[in-house]
């Protein structure tokens, strides 16, 4: 029994040497995963079929008068058994691929059996089939696992060889029932020990290839996690061709796609990979990808080159993956991966795809959201801002009314100056960054208004630097600054004082700097000085430039508070050289 | 003990701990150590309910006699069937109104905590008492099959059993219970094919043969009873006292809803039939290959084993052993966990509100009284001797027949049946047992079973009990446990100004 065993153990490991071999093949480990498509059953029903029969052919023939045969035949000779691991595969497959794949399994291999005859075929014909369909109920009923355990599976496979020894004794001829019975005795326990074993071993093969598949599939969704993390740090704010073009390189770089187009309703933002040459940013989409994009909303694929309508007759991509961005329920524009071979595209790829275009779309949804919740804002702030004016714009006119029979022609340039003031705050109040310039008119209007009425009390100290760069500040910025200096630096000084506004170079911007010579910030106010952001206690006006400053051009360009060295406030804020024109 | 012996029973043993290993791992709680969770599937517990069922008295014992006795053998087999197919008026309100244990379906009825008292002590004896003869059944088994001392057998199995409940309970009792079923059916079938091979594929040639020896005579009835009446006293109480055996009936408790309980009453009988059926063929079989009588262990009971032997060697003799191995150890498996549910659960847990304070939990409870029930049965089966197992089974059988039966039926199909009937019925049953054993043991005469006296007397004490008692515990509507949680709102007072 020892030497029987040892024996047919040496067989079943050179069928597990095999069967671990094919699985380094990725393609054969695809195959060990439960196919539930009818054309994948066949194909692994055929694939265990396989190693059954290479199992059977590694057996050794064992006659009904018990002789042992260690030389190898094509076939077994017609009064010997073939005592091999060829069940092992049969038992396997049932374990994997369910009843209806052991079963098939089993018919197959069960065929084969037939072919090659031997003493009692019909024995391994039964066996084989019993044995696939039994171990598929049996992966049934343990369904919470998806592989059986090697240890579980060594407990079923042993009872394939005693189903085996059994259907020889059934199939014995009557003549030959001692014989039988003395084979099945000397057979019986080394195929148990072999067989448990052997399937065991097989078992943990599959499992150790489904580790490493499973491996494969974590690392892959840890590359598409990377990729959709730094996609989406350059997609902040709106689909535009500056990050278009960092997404399409980005992706160019990681998925490894021909080209990459990023493009929004009309036109390409960027194009990266190949066909660059007449893929270029700023042509208009392609019309059929166009109309994919529109009409569907859903991800496509392209196969052919006639429906990617490229016009150039020699463009090297050849298909592509048309993936849809959305932005507030509206198709915004879309990614469209190229390949240069009509079936280049995995299907891992497409499903990333997929999945990235639904987050960049939510993405931009989140940008759309944010720029609203800006607009809101910054609606809310120049409502508060026109609050200011009507005191300014009642006490004007008053002015004017007194003016107009003591000094009509004064009276007259002050209307033209409140017109243009008006004009410029009604301005302020339509757009959300304007030129220094056209805020220094408004500001200057103020201050001949302002003279006019305080009766050139006020002295009016304008520094403004030569050849300064174009910069952009929010409009009726400045202005209030201004009045904040006229209303608590001079109403307690009835003698008049002093306002100078200085705008000068600093670094590559500009610094805008209101100083005046009253009494200066009381100390709660310069406590809150250092903030960026926030109220200003006592000062409606001023917390309200902060806010647009900070909202409009971020946070370095704050309003500022100090108190001068010989008394009187400065504030002061600092424009950049090129603002984030039409960011905000 | 021959190699293949050794292999097949330690791969059993093997098999069989790595469930308890499995079952142990997740984790426990009363919920499922008693009752799986009712988590099983209808087909799993069918299956369960198979391997609870088919003791070796069954596999074994069912096969002998049919081999030995003929037509009063099949009787006997057809017995165990038909008691089977009784268990359908019972399962599913036991299902329904049991928790944990038989103790519990009947208390949720009446709400008298003296009633759960005596059904669990009732359930204790029964379960206990049953797994006395298992117990030594299975030393002998081991004796005769594998060459071991008796004593050492029992402790084996014991020890075993013990560690299957302690570790996993429910949920291991029932997979070891499902795994047996399984490969008792899958090895008869195949012995009967086996035997249909040898036979040409004609039941005449086997019915010839197996009838050859006594000329005949095997298929006259009356050839183990003398009289219809002592044939009556063992199979009545066979048929009922399987509707009175806790073992079986807390396997309902361990699926979810009365589709899953209908569905393993239909997987359990299709299993069941097949399985009596194939013994019958076995049974013959081992009378027409000359397996039975002297040649089959000392009261001829090893008749299917012998069987073996003659179709295939040692090696199919060794794994019809090592199933018949399994088939013992699921079976007092199962009784170990009904009794543990009784001792642990009903009178410790439930009654004397034990372990005081709460910080010891029921679980730990329930372990360590599986262990000591364990011990305890062990021990009682050590000083059990061989040839009073038989009488002692159908004592075991009448007892419950008399004492659960009739107190079953009536709680579910009887409106006016109350609590005090319920007791007057178990006592009395009881009583008539207890009186009849005593009488027996004095006369030291055999004599015929006292099963139908003993039953009529349990189903008189219920109906006497429930009219001479109607007031004081009447049967209360049944109570949804929800009922209190779904009072209506109260509704907000009526201001008057």
């Amino acid at each position: 029994m020892g030497a029987l065993t040892f024996v047919i153990l040496q067989r079943s490991a050179l069928l597990l040497v095999a069967v671990f071999a094919l699985t380094r093949i990725r393609v054969f480990r695809h195959l060990l995963d439960p196919a539930d498509g009818i054309r994948l059953r066949w194909l692994d029903a055929l694939v265990f079929a396989v190693f059954a029969a290479a199992g059977s052919e590694l057996g050794l023939d064992v006659s009904l008068s018990g002789q042992v045969s260690h030389v190898w035949h094509w076939r077994p000779a017609a009064d010997a058994l073939r005592i091999g691991p060829d069940v092992v595969a049969i038992v396997i497959a049932g374990l994997l691929g369910g009843p209806a794949v052991g079963l098939l399994a089993g018919v197959l291999t069960g065929g084969w059996l037939l072919v090659m005859g031997g003493a009692d075929p019909w024995a391994g014909v039964l066996t084989q089939i019993l044995a696939g369909g039994l171990a598929g109920l049996t992966a049934h009923f343990f369904a919470d696992e998806r592989v059986l355990a090697p240890h579980k599976a060594v407990f079923v496979g042993l009872f394939a060889p005693v189903l085996y020894t059994g259907m020889l004794l059934v199939f014995t001829p009557p003549g030959q029932v001692e014989q039988g019975i003395a084979v099945v005795n000397q057979i019986g326990p080394p195929l148990v020990i072999a067989d448990s074993l052997a399937v065991g071993v097989f078992s943990a093969i599959v499992h150790v290839a489904r580790a490493e598949e499973e491996q494969a599939t974590a690392r892959e969704m840890q590359r598409a996690l990377t990729l959709v993390e730094r996609a989406l740090s350059h997609l902040r704010w709106q689909l535009d061709e500056p990050s278009a073009q960092k997404l399409a390189e980005l992706l160019m770089r990681e998925l490894r796609t021909a080209a990459v187009t990023v493009c929004d309703r009309q036109r390409l933002l960027a194009h990266v990979g190949k066909g660059a040459d007449h893929h270029r940013p700023g042509d208009p989409v392609p019309e059929p990808a166009l109309r994919m994009l529109l009409q569907s909303g859903e991800l496509r694929t392209v196969a052919d080159r006639v429906s990617l309508g490229c016009s150039r007759p020699d463009c090297p991509l050849r298909g592509a993956v048309v993936v849809p961005l959305h932005q507030s329920g509206e198709i915004a524009g879309g990614v469209i991966l190229y390949v240069s071979r009509a079936r280049g595209i995995r299907s891992a790829d497409i499903e990333l795809a997929r999945g990235l275009g639904k987050l960049i779309s939510r993405e931009l949804d989140v940008a759309a959201a944010e720029m609203l919740r800006r607009t809101i804002q910054d609606m809310r702030l120049r409502n508060l801002q026109a609050q200011v004016h009507p005191h300014f714009l009642f006490n004007t006119l008053n002015l004017i009314s007194g003016l107009v029979r003591i000094d009509p022609d004064r009276a007259r340039r002050l209307i033209v100056r409140l017109g243009q003031f008006l004009r410029a705050s009604l301005r302020a109040s339509e757009q959300r960054l304007v030129p220094l310039a056209e805020e220094l008119e408004m500001a200057f209007a103020y201050t001949d208004i302002v003279k006019a009425r305080f009766d050139d009390r006020i002295v009016f100290d304008w520094r403004i630097d030569e050849n300064l760069p174009s910069v952009l500040i929010p409009p009726g910025t400045l202005q209030p600054l201004v009045e904040n200096s006229v209303k608590h630096g001079l109403s307690v000084r009835p003698e008049g004082g002093r306002i100078q506004v200085q705008i000068r170079h600093a670094g590559t911007g500009v610094q805008v700097e209101v100083r005046d010579d009253g009494p200066g910030f009381p100390p709660d106010v310069l406590y809150s000085a250092g903030c960026t952001d926030g109220e200003i206690p006592g000062g409606v006006g001023l917390s309200i430039v902060r806010q647009r400053l900070v909202a409009l051009l971020g946070a370095e360009s704050t309003l500022r508070l100090a108190n001068g060295p010989h008394g009187g406030a400065v504030v002061w804020f600092h424009l950049p050289a090129r603002a984030k024109e039409g960011v905000g | 003990m021959a190699a293949d012996d050794l292999l097949f029973l330690l791969t059993v043993l093997a098999g069989t701990l790595m469930i308890s290993y499995w079952s142990a791992r997740s984790r426990h709680d009363t919920d499922r150590f008693y009752a799986a969770s009712r988590g099983l599937t209808g087909v799993q517990n069918g299956l369960a309910i198979s391997g609870d069922f088919i003791s070796a008295a069954s596999f074994l014992g069912v096969s002998s006699t049919v081999a030995r006795w003929g037509f009063d053998g099949f009787l006997y087999g057809a017995s165990f069937f038909a008691s089977y197919l009784l268990l359908w008026t019972v399962a599913e309100s036991v299902h329904r109104l049991g928790r944990y244990t038989l103790a519990d379906a009947l208390d949720s009825h009446f709400r008298r905590s003296w009633l759960r008292f005596a059904t669990a002590v009732n359930t204790l004896i029964i379960s206990v008492a049953y797994l006395i003869p298992q117990l030594v059944a299975a030393g002998e088994l081991a004796q005769s099959l594998l060459g071991w001392p008796r004593t050492w057998a029992v402790w084996w199995i014991g020890l075993l059993m013990t560690l299957y409940v302690a570790v996993g309970g429910m949920v291991s009792t029932s997979w070891v219970q499902i795994v047996k079923s399984v490969l008792l059916l899958s090895t008869a079938a195949l012995m009967a094919l086996i035997v249909g091979a040898r036979t040409g594929w004609n039941p005449a040639h086997l019915w010839r043969a197996a009838v050859a020896p006594d000329g005949g005579a095997l298929l006259a009835p009356g050839r183990l009873y003398d009289t219809a009446w002592a044939s009556l006293s063992v199979n009545v109480p066979l048929v009922l006292g399987t509707m009175g055996m806790p073992h079986i009936l807390v396997r309902f408790l361990t699926v979810r809803g009365p589709t899953e309980v209908r569905r393993s009453l239909t997987t359990a009988t299709s299993a069941l039939g097949l399985f009596y059926l194939l013994v019958l063929v076995l049974g013959f079989a081992a009378a027409a290959f000359g397996a039975s009588g002297a040649s089959a262990g000392s009261d001829g009971s090893l008749a299917v084993i012998v069987l073996a032997r003659r179709l295939g060697g040692p090696f199919l003799a060794a794994f019809v052993s090592a199933v018949a191995f399994a088939t013992v150890l699921a079976v007092v498996t199962g009784l170990l966990i009904t009794a543990t549910g009784a001792l642990a659960h009903d009178l410790l847990h439930r009654t004397f509100a034990w372990p005081p304070g709460d910080h010891r939990d029921p679980l730990t409870l329930a372990r360590v009284c599986a262990v000591l029930l364990g011990l305890v049965a062990t021990m009682a089966a050590l000083l059990v001797h061989g040839p009073s197992i038989t009488a002692l089974v159908s004592l075991v059988f009448v007892w419950a027949a008399a004492t659960n039966v009739p107190v079953l039926l009536c709680t579910f199909y009887w409106r006016r049946f109350t609590a005090a009937g319920a007791l007057a019925g178990m006592a009395s049953g009881a009583g008539v047992t207890a009186g009849w054993l005593l009488l027996h043991a004095c006369a030291k005469a055999g004599g015929v079973s006292p099963g139908l006296w003993a039953i009529g007397a349990g189903a008189a004490g219920c109906l006497a009990g429930s009219l001479l008692w109607p007031g004081r515990s009447h049967a209360q509507p049944e109570r949804e446990p929800q009922a209190d949680a779904a009072k209506p709102y109260p509704t907000p007072p009526v201001g008057d100004g």
